[in-house]
């Protein structure tokens, strides 16, 4: 390495220093909340955590085990983010593919048309008008099917192809007479592998935070289709259910505490699968930075 | 067949190509490209029924709708732009208005933030440890918006026996605790800090990805020139970053008014409501928050609301674009 | 180049939308046999041949199907008609009760419970509920109405109670729905006061003449309330040596537990209401005639709500009341009971919130008076006579069969049905306590428990037995079915009754066409919003209530959201159900 100036080395200090307080600032909340779900409730409760777990316990985790709901929620959010990332892949692939195609009549018109609606939309209302008149309302297909296609992902995944992968591989399928999906199912895809993961990541991702779909379309009351988010919103904020007697205040200490361990379930798995990924994002933002 | 025979025939075929010929071939062309089409319907289904359907769901704002009678049966409202009118001269207009290009413009304003995180990142010379920061920054953002917001309402709480953590530091400070989220004053900070909170690493992968792309031997000229680092950030990472931002810009722009609802909902409470009432929550409130749904009046709004996006959209373009700047129409 | 976007958006999306839209109206195909039907009432049964009946309604969560449920696997006995419920949530009633009226293929044939009166007014007004106050179709008599020929014990309390009628009919004059008949009423639903008794005495605030409390040894007005509020707060009230733990006064936005408060100073609500006080109090305290007498307000407007709020927040200011005001859960008003800090709070019994064992430190306090108001009020939830039992789609052919069925409801001998199921099977009387007199069958009725299994709790067994359970009120009711003998119970209802004297609704029930609570909707909600964002800000003090300044901006502000147009619409309404004693508003 070069010899530093003075300068340039207060400049490093001050940036090390810079990053240091800011992944504090990322992890504290994050440990802060792991150590309150280990914590024993009355700690908790009586905000005696401030980092590090206070009296070890597992009261939290044990009580959520009681909590079917949020069982059913991470198995509904569980088929939605499955079912849902598939049924994108396959959406935005085939529409991406084929707007690659120069080959592809009406592909203006209908790019156009696809670019339009991330700029215009017809609204809450009318979309909730749609969903109810199609049948679909309370159903997991309404929170699965209004957010399948990402305009704007079908455009990364259109450029990834039209700039990475040469038109000669297809010229040559072409000529050995491949037929358009046999392209598209051997040529293409296999050279896709990096952007599917990505693909793959803002999806998952996506539908495993979606709130608002299922907040319009999944009702209140129906409890087997509610997903993770919804119920852990009933849990994290709304009042505490009316418990009576001496028990209430052993009982609201606990619902305290499972507030923390709910919020703990329900971000582990995302946060155990993300890293695995993560070294694709760059990669994947970089393409999506090229103008579509 | 004669020399001349054929000639003849080849012009005649040719003739007919150009006519009647050039349909055929036409139709020709789409039915090749039929697999092509089959592979792009099922998106276009979605965006068909999802997208545009809704629009057509429009004219709802121009009726008087209800439920019973449908979007046909129902009555055209008198006048037509009845509900817009009644927008418009509603008492909480100019706040919402206010309100949601407030939270906007507080959102432009941290609007560099990960900009700078990015030219940060890019500061740090060992790959692993810079990988490793990057991975961090990114966590918050799979935290979801519900997790979020109750973080917020438990980490800001203060009454006289419940204390959350930011206001115990705020006490071990010296100072006053504060009841954030029964203040209107902070809401769009907390709402803008914490969406940034979330957001900071995430935001920043473009910008870093844009960075690396920087042609290296721009640096290596500097070096030459005996640039400082702070200035070889000034003359070739920010203007190499400056297409993208311009269009992250204009994106921003566009969407100025359209600040989604879920957030704001959940933070919502009667003591923030003066600033967290924006146009997006008042739809839902009025429409399927509420006992009678004003379903024609929510989609007046939300017209209104788009439309307003759309030409601010297309104004932030055509300025960039007399600037010279990088567009994206 | 963007034009020619716009027209082909447009163009497609007309396509698309006219391909995936709509609902159109189909007609439902159902053999219908107008024979089967059995009018005489004096026979159980109303169908010859089973029938099924599909009803739409709202259920509690504790509650399974309803199908199961004794009371109505007892009346399917009875009537041989076998009603398929449709029960949806609470929390989402209005919701799916719109979707299920776009339901063509499988529609109700009657929404039982919570049809709420704008539903009524719209759905009637389009035509598509069958007129109750109508004629049978199917025999072509107009000499009497379908009530009258298949509800005679409908019929019979509509008779008795011409209330009943007057809250049922609605702009047009007709009857679409039968209302929920509660004869007990009065106010099943009180939230109580509670003040700590002890505390007082703890404190000796009885040797300090009227400053703390009245002569029945408790606050009877704002002042004294205020002193004695003061008084917990800096001394020593609960006796462990600690002065600075008690909560003199706990409430919540979120629920009714300020009413108690705005009771003191004239209206029971901060809404729409009608002033309903003959005398008031002028500047020196002198009995003057209530210059407002009936007439209908818009209370946030009146002088007597700015009172109220100084006064907020003044407890709220001075820390008088627990801060968490604006965010306060149960979780919150449970702990602190039961470490013993509460000095006053609300909810129906005390022990809910202290235990069993601090119980009988707390009593209702009576409601207060102040210093421009000296008449004692309490705000009643409920009203006795609610009109959202049951409505009938047009659509369906059995109308007079779920008007003979609705009607078993409404017999006295099947009230008990729909509390507590069969005696000495579900319920048995319980010796030893006082029996408690009922005029309307002129008899004494013992008390009793419920006969419930072994590893099940009450509530739950109730609700296998009946809706009710979990819901409140049922359709019918004439006595108290709080009549168990658990102490702790007793105790709660017996403070209730402190309040019976003095309840009041905002208003009398009134019908509206669905234009008018439309507009009344839309006004209301708005300026509401508007108050209840600036109620907090008084009452917290980030606006100043004493401040004549302020409180002008706030008037005009609420003007501006037109709470005069809705203090006239609903005088109209009112005018028309009281044509011979109208509203004291002005009508232009």
């Amino acid at each position: 390495m070069k010899r530093q100036s003075k300068g340039d080395f207060i400049f490093q200090i001050a940036v090390y220093v810079i990053v240091a307080l800011l992944c504090v600032m990322f992890l504290y909340p994050l440990i802060y909340i792991l150590s309150l779900s280990l914590s024993s409730p009355e700690a908790v409760y009586y905000g005696q955590v401030t980092f590090l777990i206070k009296d070890f316990s597992l009261e939290a985790y044990k009580a959520i085990a009681g909590k079917m709901e949020i069982f059913t929620g991470l198995w509904n959010t569980a088929k939605m983010v499955v079912i849902g990332t598939v049924l994108s892949l396959i959406f935005t692939f085939g529409l991406a593919y084929a707007l690659t195609r120069k080959d592809l009549k009406g592909r203006r018109v209908i790019t156009a048309l696809c670019v339009f609606t991330m700029f215009f939309s017809g609204g809450l209302i009318p979309l909730y008008v749609v969903v109810q008149g199609i049948g679909l309302y309370n159903s997991l297909w309404a929170t699965i099917l209004p957010m399948s296609v990402s305009v704007w992902n079908v455009i990364v995944v259109r450029t990834f192809i039209s700039s990475s992968i040469p038109s000669d591989l297809e010229e040559a399928a072409k000529i050995d007479g491949a037929c358009d999906f046999r392209i598209y199912i051997s040529v293409i895809i296999p050279l896709c592998k990096p952007v599917i993961a990505i693909m793959i990541l803002f999806y998952a991702v996506g539908y495993w935070n979606s709130y608002f779909y299922p907040l319009v379309f999944i009702s209140p009351s129906n409890t087997d289709a509610k997903t993770l988010q919804l119920v852990l919103r009933d849990i994290l904020l709304s009042d505490g259910s009316g418990a009576i007697g001496e028990d209430a205040l052993q009982y609201k200490m606990r619902a305290e505490a499972v507030k923390y361990s709910s919020i703990v379930i329900s971000t582990l798995p995302i946060l155990i699968v993300y890293p695995f990924l993560a070294r694709h994002l760059e990669k994947g933002m970089m393409i999506g930075s090229v103008k579509g | 067949m004669t020399e001349k025979a054929k000639t003849a025939v080849a012009v005649k075929e040719g003739g007919n190509a150009g006519r009647g010929g050039s349909k055929k071939r036409k139709l020709r062309a789409w039915y090749r490209n039929w697999q092509l089409y089959l592979l792009a319907l099922p998106a276009l289904a979605v965006i068909a029924v999802f997208c545009y359907a809704p629009m057509y769901g429009i004219i709802i704002a121009f009726k008087d709708y209800n439920v019973i009678q449908g979007i046909g049966g129902s009555p055209w409202a008198d006048p037509l732009y009845k509900h817009f009118v009644n927008f418009v001269t509603d008492p909480y207009f100019w706040d919402m208005l206010w309100n949601t290009l407030r939270l906007s413009l507080c959102s432009l304003l941290v609007f560099p933030l990960p900009i700078i995180f990015a030219l940060l990142l890019n500061e740090i010379r060992v790959k692993s440890l810079r990988t490793t920061v990057q991975i961090i920054s990114y966590a918050p953002y799979f935290i979801s918006l519900v997790v979020a917001v109750s973080m917020c309402f438990t980490f800001l709480e203060y009454t006289q026996d419940r204390i959350g953590i930011i206001n115990r530091i705020i006490r071990a400070f010296g100072m006053e605790p504060v009841k954030f989220m029964e203040s209107a004053a902070w809401f769009p900070w907390i709402y803008v800090l914490s969406g940034m909170w979330q957001g900071l690493g995430w935001w920043s992968i473009t910008y870093v990805a844009a960075l690396t792309a920087i042609d290296p031997t721009l640096y290596e000229a500097a070096e030459i020139d005996g640039a400082s680092r702070l200035r070889k950030i000034w003359h070739i990472n920010i203007p190499g970053l400056l297409p993208i931002v311009s269009i992250t810009l204009i994106m921003n722009l566009g969407n100025m008014l359209n600040v989604g609802f879920e957030k704001v909902l959940l933070m919502q409470t009667d003591l923030n409501y003066q600033s967290s009432n924006i146009i997006s929550t008042y739809v839902y409130e009025k429409t399927l928050g509420s006992v009678i749904k004003q379903y024609s009046y929510g989609t007046a709004i939300g017209l209104f609301n788009n439309v307003i996006n759309l030409v601010l959209l297309l104004g932030a373009n055509f300025i960039t674009k007399k600037l010279g700047g990088e567009t994206i129409i | 180049m963007f034009k020619k976007i716009l027209c082909l958006c447009l163009a497609a999306a007309l396509a698309c939308g006219a391909a995936s839209l709509f609902a159109g109206c189909g007609g439902r195909k159902v053999d219908y046999d107008p024979d089967n039907f059995i009018a005489d009432p004096n026979s159980e049964q109303i169908v010859k041949e089973k029938i099924t009946i599909n009803m739409f309604t709202m259920k509690a969560s504790i509650q399974g199907q309803w199908e199961d449920m004794y009371l109505f696997q007892e009346l399917e006995r009875r009537t041989n008609i076998h009603v398929e419920f449709e029960e949806v949530g609470l929390e989402d009633v209005a919701q799916m009760k719109g979707l299920k009226w776009e339901d063509t293929e499988n529609p109700a044939d009657a929404f039982f419970l919570g049809n709420q009166p704008y539903e009524v007014a719209q759905y009637s007004q389009l035509g598509a509920l069958r007129e109750l106050s109508g004629y049978d179709e199917y025999t072509g008599n107009t000499e009497k109405t379908l009530l009258e020929l298949y509800a005679p014990n409908y019929s019979h309390w509509m008779e008795e109670y011409p209330e009943i009628r007057r809250v049922t009919t609605q702009a047009d004059g007709k009857i679409y729905v039968f209302a929920r008949v509660a004869l007990n009423a009065e106010g099943g639903e009180v939230a109580t006061q509670y003040i700590n008794k002890k505390w007082i005495e703890n404190l000796n605030l009885a040797d300090f003449g009227d400053t703390y409390v009245g002569e029945s040894g408790l606050p009877e007005t704002t002042e004294q309330f205020y002193n004695t509020l003061k008084a917990f707060k800096e001394y020593d009230a609960n006796d462990n040596e600690n002065t600075s733990d008690e909560v003199p006064l706990i409430a919540s936005m979120n629920d009714a537990s300020l009413n108690f408060l705005s009771c003191a100073f004239g209206f029971v609500g901060t809404g729409i209401e009608i002033d309903s006080r003959e005398t008031v109090l002028d500047d020196n305290g002198n009995e003057i005639p209530n210059p407002n007498y009936n007439k209908i307000v818009w209370v946030p407007s009146t002088q007597e709500y700015r009172e109220y709020v100084q006064y907020l927040n003044r407890l709220y200011t001075e820390g008088l009341m627990h801060d968490g005001l604006f965010t306060n859960n149960d979780t919150n008003l449970n702990s602190l009971g039961i470490q013993g800090r509460l000095g006053s709070f609300t909810s129906s019994g005390a022990y809910f919130v202290v235990g069993q064992e601090k119980d009988d430190e707390y009593v209702a306090l009576p409601p207060l008076v102040s210093e421009h108001n000296n008449t004692q009020l309490a705000y009643e939830y409920a009203p006795r006579f609610d009109p959202t039992a049951l409505i009938i789609p047009k659509t369906t052919p059995y109308y007079r069969e779920i008007i003979r069925w609705m009607d078993q409801l409404y017999a006295l001998e099947n009230e008990s049905l729909q509390y507590r199921g069969e005696k000495d099977v579900h319920w048995r009387e319980v010796e030893g306590l006082e029996p408690t007199y009922d005029p309307l069958r002129d008899e004494y009725l013992n008390r009793w428990e419920l006969i419930v299994p072994e590893g099940m709790d009450e509530i739950a067994f109730q609700a296998t037995l009946t809706y009710q359970a979990g819901l409140g009120n049922a359709v019918f009711t004439t006595v108290d079915y709080d009549n168990s003998g658990d102490p702790y119970r007793m105790k709660m209802i017996e403070e209730r009754k402190t309040y019976y004297p003095y309840l009041k609704r905002y208003l009398p029930q009134l019908t509206h066409t669905a234009e008018e609570l439309e507009e009344i909707s839309a006004l209301e909600d708005s300026v509401n919003t508007y108050m209840k964002n600036n109620y907090g800000r008084f009452i917290n003090g980030e606006q100043d209530p004493f401040n004549d300044d302020v409180w002008a901006e706030f008037l005009k502000n609420m003007e501006k959201f037109r709470y005069t147009d809705i203090e006239k619409k609903y005088a109209v309404a009112y005018n028309r159900a009281f044509p011979d004693a109208p509203c004291a508003n002005e009508l232009a």
